[in-house]
């Protein structure tokens, strides 16, 4: 085991309650500063999980942003953007609706204003992993892979254990740079990811496991066979290109 | 009782000669007997000296004589009664003088007298004192009538006592007893004897008689000299004296002095031989009164009607004495003489003689005092005049007189001004003699002389500027013209009196004229000056009638040199001149002036000024010239012109594009007005204001459908049209500028573009004849040809024109086949879409092709279209333009999948069993599978491109096509493709 290996190991124990807390369910969004709309308790602000920051929105702000998602993935983009864009001009200082602008100006196709507010997202908020992950994927679809290579990167500075930043990764160096040894360090370490995330649920939540309910139960066991699922093909995928990557060598 | 008169006159001058204060002769007498009585100091009675405000009381005679009588007869001393008696003769004597005084003559009255004196010499025969008595008695003679008695006692007395004091006397009363009784060589002798005697009481009298006898006797050289000495006598003490009249005399010696001055003239005239008389006066130079003495000879002449000899002896002084003061006086004498004599010449010359030689300034006019020199001025400025005017009017007789009168001859003030009275009867006299063969330019000449002379002589004379005019005037009228141009200018601008300025300033400038004319060489110069001097005239006499011409003419001539700012200047000072304003000059010299200025502000390129001021002439032609309103217009139109052209110039075309315009309103009928409106589209044009500039310039030519700009408006409306759009206008525009281009090169651009514009306008079918011209036309240059060649493809292709299209895409491929090395990328481009499009026939051939029963049969067929379509794309291939390699490869690619998936759903035999059926499949997977590997092999070929950094559509293509071929390797996609639902 390579000692990249071996931190990754280390790491995920440690981080694991702090994920569990912030993200519920969906640990794929695993980001300290995911927002979720279940497991919020009751409180009519958010407040802000960043260390020494003390941001806090009222409820319809989120409600709005919530909806304009809605709109965004039903592709009603205009409607999604005049809301993303009234939340912008009223709390500035939140990154979420920017990145959301960042897509729908990418929807149109206008890709300045796309890497616009993508950027602008990444100025408000230099933690949002998910910002640089997108505007990765943005860069990545128009073939500029090493500014591509770069978000991810920055994405991982933040935040080196976000699984998703390392399967994408793994996917630009591998499809589109030609790189196998690189990605297959972030296949490797997306699996290592995702096996952290396939551990019992009691060790996941500091052994307090007494108190779910049977509806939890369920649900933490549909995740954990999506789990496996992506880790058997994330070993395939490792597989594949660790044979490609040796025929490369032979060769 | 005559000889005793003459004796008693005698004594009179006597007494007056010696400053005495006058007394009768008898108190003479008297003072001389007492100064006889009074031998030694012994004999002085005691003096007894009275107060000084007592009266004395008067002697009386009488009773005195008693005294004296008693005092004889008393006397017992014999020595002394020698002086009683002499007393008393004495007393005797007066006695009888007394009653003479008191008109109790009568015969005998000094017998007692004479008794006395001749006992008293019986009785001293040796006394000095004998003298005396003899002169006593010799006195008592001659006052008793008996004279001859007293000349013998005379004579005894000079011949005993000649060394006596009364001996002078003695001889005088000799020399007149002599000269009475006209033995004149007597009286000479005797008046010698006074003289000899040296200066005494009867010095100057016997001088004066001397003279007197000198002359009696004819002998007038001696008789000179002789009142000459009488007259050094008279004048003694006065030496330093200037002339006689100068000395302060006593009226008895003046009378004397006048008497010997005349003396002395009589004998001169008397001499009759010049040489004598020159001669004596030449004697006479050191005579401090020699002038005295030439005038009184003069004036004596001259009273004898001797005028001739008169001036002569003027002359004569003159020459002798140039320098001394009484030399001008006497030149105006002689003028006089000559007057008075009618000799007119003589008089002229005297005058010109007068005026050379005392003229101001020079040797003897300097060398003067102040007095002299004002007398010298009055009489300058007297002759001067005269002369000038003299030769003045004698020059213009003198011209008339022969005929040659002309335009140059403008009358003069000279008659009007200066009089010529003094020499008016001679003057007539001597233009008469003139008039026939004279020089009217010598004599004028000849006035400018004297004129100039005068104005240097005195410059402050209230006649000077007259003068100065009419120098000028005499200078001109000599063919002087630079002097005479100079002169005026000094009349006209030098004084403070203004009566001849204008005149004269005028005059200078009309000369200059003359000067040209008769001047080749310099003629700038003189119009240079000419201008300066009508600069003048006009700002220094700027009421003056004639300034307005004059300044209009300068400014024509400033405008003619180039000079528009001065041209400007002076022609606005004619427009703005107080009498225009109030009508009272003349319109058309107003006219001319704004014409000045706006020419010159043409010329200038101040051309809003010229505008303006080519405006108000038109605004003030009443159109009676047409042909120059016409012009005028014409220049009213280029004064705009160049304004336009000047914004045009300074990148201003919407104000040239307005001043055009405004040619267009103001002067529709100039003949600047065709050009005017068409730069005035072409300024619209650079200002970018297409609709104005297709306006102007489609006006233009249904305007002037002739004029040789209308080929040039093609172009021009070409861009307009483009700018609005109206493609299709500018496409035609553009199609008759090619027809009408000679070079092929400018041709074939233009068909191009012609083309284009219809393909912009949607005329397709315009477009695609005018691209197939130009593509069959010019085949070079190859880049251009391939270009149009691919819009014929393009054209077609829009309308559905599959053949045509194919046709050219073929000649594409062919066309770049042929040109070999010569190929830009840009072809091999096009032949590469042009051999994918080909391909991309091909391909859909293949795909329509079915695999039906008979599978083999069918099987084939595609086999053979797969065959043509892989050659096809691996000819686009060939070309190595890495969009359309990307593109082949895929095609390439899905054309295998496609074959592999065609296999897998070929239509099935129908009479297959179920197993039959099964194996049958397999047989086809089988067949099928290498081809899946083949598209899978070339996709994944193609998608490394990604990884040079190519990631095309094509290139995605292949991914996407790889993602359902080998979904467990490629279909692999990021998260949050869609929305990120953090809100932080």
């Amino acid at each position: 085991m390579s000692i990249y290996a071996m931190i990754c190991r280390w790491m995920v124990p440690l981080l694991m309650p702090f994920l569990v807390i912030s993200c519920g369910t969906l640990l794929h969004q695993q980001s300290p500063y995911v927002v979720l709309k279940n497991g919020v308790d009751s409180h009519e602000s958010l407040k802000s999980p960043y260390p020494n920051s003390d941001i806090r929105i009222d409820e319809k702000i989120n409600d709005d942003f919530l909806l304009a998602l809605e709109y965004l993935r039903e592709q009603r983009l205009e409607r999604a953007k005049e809301i993303l864009l009234s939340i912008h001009k009223q709390h500035g200082e939140l990154s979420g609706p920017v990145v959301n602008l960042g897509i729908i100006f990418e929807k149109q196709e206008i890709n300045e204003q796309a890497e616009y507010y993508f950027n602008k997202a990444i100025e408000i908020n230099s933690l949002n992993v998910a910002a640089y992950n997108r505007y990765a994927l943005h860069l990545r679809e128009r073939g500029r892979f090493d500014e591509a290579e770069k978000q991810y990167n920055k994405a991982l500075d933040v935040s080196n254990s976000d699984i998703d930043t390392h399967r994408n990764l793994a996917f630009l160096y591998e499809l589109y740079m030609g790189r196998f040894e690189d990605a297959l360090v972030h296949y490797r370490q997306y699996l290592v990811l995702l096996k952290a995330n396939s551990e019992p649920l009691g060790i996941a939540r500091g052994g307090n496991t007494s108190d779910a309910n049977e509806g939890e139960k369920s649900g933490l066991k549909n995740t954990n066979i999506e789990i496996d699922k992506k880790i058997h093909v994330a070993n395939n995928w490792i597989i594949d290109l660790e044979r490609r990557a040796n025929r490369g060598k032979v060769q | 009782m005559l000889a005793m008169i003459r004796f008693l006159a005698v004594l009179v001058m006597i007494v007056g000669i010696s400053s005495c204060a006058i007394v009768t002769p008898i108190k003479v007498m008297l003072s001389t007997t007492s100064v006889e009585k009074q031998q030694t100091l012994a004999d002085l009675p005691p003096d007894i000296v009275p107060a000084q405000d007592e009266v004395l009381p008067a002697t009386d005679l009488q009773q005195l004589r008693r005294l004296y009588v008693h005092a004889l007869h008393s006397s017992a001393d014999g020595s002394s009664s020698f002086p009683i008696k002499k007393r008393l003769a004495a007393i005797d004597l007066e006695l009888a003088e007394s009653e003479i005084a008191e008109g109790l003559e009568q015969t005998g009255m000094f017998d007692d007298a004479i008794n006395s004196y001749q006992k008293l010499l019986e009785n001293s025969s040796g006394d000095p004192a004998v003298a005396g008595t003899l002169y006593q008695l010799a006195k008592a003679y001659e006052l008793n009538g008996e004279l001859d008695r007293s000349a013998r006692v005379l004579r005894e007395l000079v011949t005993r006592f000649g060394d006596s004091d009364v001996s002078a006397e003695a001889y005088f009363r000799l020399a007149e007893y002599n000269f009475g009784s006209g033995s004149y060589r007597e009286a000479d002798r005797y008046y010698s004897n006074v003289i000899d005697k040296g200066p005494g009481k009867f010095y100057e009298n016997a001088m004066y008689m001397h003279a007197w006898s000198q002359f009696k006797k004819t002998n007038y050289e001696k008789a000179i000299e002789s009142f000459v000495a009488a007259i050094d006598g008279l004048v003694v003490g006065h030496r330093s004296a200037k002339d006689l009249q100068s000395i302060p005399l006593d009226s008895s010696v003046r009378a004397m002095l006048n008497d010997c001055l005349k003396m002395i003239s009589v004998s001169f005239s008397s001499l009759n031989d010049i040489e004598t008389l020159t001669k004596s006066f030449t004697r006479l130079d050191g005579k401090f009164y020699i002038a005295d003495l030439y005038d009184g000879l003069a004036k004596y002449y001259l009273e004898n009607s001797r005028y001739s000899d008169s001036a002569k002896i003027y002359e004569y002084f003159i020459d002798r004495f140039p320098l001394r003061d009484e030399s001008f006086r006497f030149r105006l004498a002689q003028i006089q003489v000559f007057q008075q004599a009618g000799f007119a010449s003589e008089v002229l010359q005297a005058k010109e003689s007068f005026v050379e030689e005392y003229s101001p300034n020079g040797q003897f006019w300097s060398t003067r005092d102040d007095l002299i020199k004002e007398d010298l001025d009055d009489s300058l400025k007297l002759i001067i005049p005269e002369l000038a005017s003299y030769y003045h009017t004698l020059a213009q007789r003198s011209r008339a007189s022969v005929g040659k009168q002309n335009n140059v001859g403008r009358k003069t003030k000279s008659n009007d001004k200066i009089g010529a009275s003094e020499m008016k009867d001679s003057d007539s006299i001597e233009h008469d003699n003139v008039a026939d063969n004279s020089d009217p330019q010598r004599y004028f000449l000849r006035a400018a002389h004297y004129y100039s002379l005068y104005i240097s002589g005195f410059p402050n004379d209230r006649k000077t500027p007259e003068m100065a005019f009419l120098l000028a005037e005499s200078q001109m009228e000599a063919g002087q013209f630079a002097k005479a141009i100079e002169s005026y200018e000094i009349a006209a601008y030098r004084y403070d009196d203004r009566s001849f300025s204008a005149e004269a300033g005028y005059a200078a400038i009309l000369t200059y004229d003359k000067l040209s004319s008769f001047n080749d060489s310099d003629i700038e110069t003189i119009q240079v000056k000419k201008m300066a001097s009508m600069q003048r005239f006009s700002s220094t006499f700027s009421s003056d009638k004639r300034s307005p011409l004059l300044l209009l003419q300068l400014a024509q001539e400033f405008s003619k040199n180039g000079d528009f700012r001065q041209a400007i200047s002076a022609a606005e000072s004619v427009v703005a001149w107080p009498q225009n304003n109030n009508r009272l000059m003349d319109a058309g010299l107003t006219r001319s002036a704004l014409l000045v200025i706006a020419q010159s502000a043409f010329d200038g390129e101040d051309y809003v000024l010229a505008e303006l001021n080519y405006g108000k002439v038109l605004d003030a032609t009443d159109g009676t010239g047409q042909l120059q309103t016409t012009d005028l217009l014409d220049r009213y139109a280029a004064s705009i012109y160049k304004q336009a052209e000047q914004a045009r110039d300074e990148k201003d075309p919407v104000r040239a594009a307005h001043h055009f315009d405004r040619i267009l309103v103001v002067a529709p009928d100039s003949k600047i007005r065709i050009s005017a409106q068409f730069e005035a589209g072409n300024s619209y044009l650079k200002a970018q204001n297409w609709p104005l500039a297709i306006e102007r310039l489609t006006d233009f030519r249904r305007r002037f459908p002739s004029d040789p700009m209308v080929a040039l408006l093609g172009s021009s409306l070409a861009v307009a049209y483009q700018k609005v759009e109206a493609w299709g206008l500018a496409a035609a525009e553009v199609r008759v500028m090619s027809r009408g281009e000679s070079d092929s090169v400018r041709t074939a651009q233009l068909l191009f573009l012609a083309a284009e514009l219809y393909e912009k306008s949607g005329d397709s079918k315009r477009a695609i004849i005018e691209f197939r011209d130009y593509a069959h036309r010019f085949p070079t240059p190859v880049d251009i040809n391939f270009e149009a060649m691919n819009k014929l493809n393009e054209l077609y292709r829009n309308a559905g024109d599959s053949v045509k299209r194919r046709f050219w895409l073929r000649k594409i491929i062919k066309t770049q086949a042929n040109i070999g090395d010569v190929g830009t990328a840009r072809i091999n481009y096009l032949a590469a879409m042009a051999s994918s499009l080909l391909a991309e026939d091909a391909n859909n051939t293949y795909k329509g092709i079915k695999l039906t029963l008979p599978i083999k049969d069918s099987l084939s067929a595609k086999k053979a279209a797969l065959n043509v379509v892989i050659n096809r794309y691996r000819d686009t291939l060939s070309y190595g333009v890495a969009e359309y390699m990307t593109l082949s490869s895929f095609h390439l690619a899905e054309v295998y999948a496609q074959l592999s998936r065609d296999l897998i759903e070929s239509e099935r035999p129908d009479q297959l069993d179920e197993l039959a059926l099964e194996q049958y499949e397999l047989l086809l997977e089988e067949q099928a599978f290498p081809f899946e590997e083949k598209a899978i092999e070339i996709h994944e070929q193609n998608i490394r491109n990604s990884w040079n950094g190519v990631f095309d559509r094509w290139v995605q293509a292949s991914f996407s096509s790889l993602e359902v071929l080998l979904p467990l390797r490629y279909e692999k996609r990021e998260n949050d493709r869609d929305s990120v639902e953090g809100i932080f």
